[in-house]
């Protein structure tokens, strides 16, 4: 199979990334709506304000994510991926990923959850782990270094595509 | 030098063996580098020199 270009891995990848924004959008909506009908507000008030505010900031960060990585495969896809697009593509990437990771962070401060943090557990149910903040982290990090990588790349290829 | 040899850019890049895309880079002084293999085919073409085709301008004093 073709990794990128037309009919390639990356175009399977772009599909299955905007069905996912799209899926992504309207639980956000759905779920938004059931909080606001349900006395979740009303009984937790300042508390429920600030979980709100943490599901609408890392779910705009993970939509925002998501949105450039499809802008990203379609580069992949025109068979150009070497840009300047992309590189600021990837550094936005990085920084949602940071975002995420923060509102994970927070949401396990402002919940007293200390105790019940599992970091690896199995039980009937599965395999379950708590640190999904530590994976953003990392991958945050390890994006923010391939943007950098990217624009050395970009830059070798701009002085290649100038070289008569 | 082209117009002494009365050569088109067509012609000269046709003659070197590049497109006329990379010419007009390396006649509007866009280009980044320059093959030596590429100058060597523009100087025999030409009958000249590379001092002949090739200026240097301060960018500093430009700007």
């Amino acid at each position: 199979m073709k990794l990128y270009g037309r009919f390639s891995l990356a175009s399977l990848l772009k599909l299955i990334l905007s069905l996912l924004l799209g899926t992504g959008i309207l639980l956000f909506f759905y779920i938004s709506y059931r909080i606001y009908i349900s006395d979740f507000i009303h009984i937790y008030k300042l508390h429920s304000l600030y979980l709100y505010a943490f599901f609408v900031i890392g779910g705009s960060a993970l939509g925002h994510l998501i949105y450039k990585f499809i802008r990203i495969t379609d580069s992949l896809i025109a068979n150009d991926p070497f840009t300047n697009d992309n590189v600021k593509s990837l550094k936005w990437i990085s920084n949602d990923c940071f975002i995420v990771s923060c509102c994970y962070v927070l949401n396990f401060l402002i919940n007293p959850m200390y105790g019940k943090v599992e970091i690896l557990m199995i039980d009937g149910k599965g395999i379950h782990t708590d640190v999904e903040y530590l994976i953003f982290l990392f991958a945050g990090c390890f994006i923010l270094i391939l943007s950098k990588v990217f624009e050395q790349a970009v830059a070798y290829k701009e002085e290649n595509d100038l070289t008569v | 030098m082209m117009a002494k040899r009365k050569m088109s850019l067509g012609d000269l890049a046709k003659e070197v063996g590049i497109t006329n895309a990379n010419l007009s880079i390396l006649k509007t002084g866009k280009a980044k580098a320059v093959r030596l293999n590429t100058l060597d085919a523009i100087c025999k073409i030409l009958k000249c020199q590379p001092g002949d085709i090739l200026e240097y301008v301060d960018e500093d004093e430009v700007k």
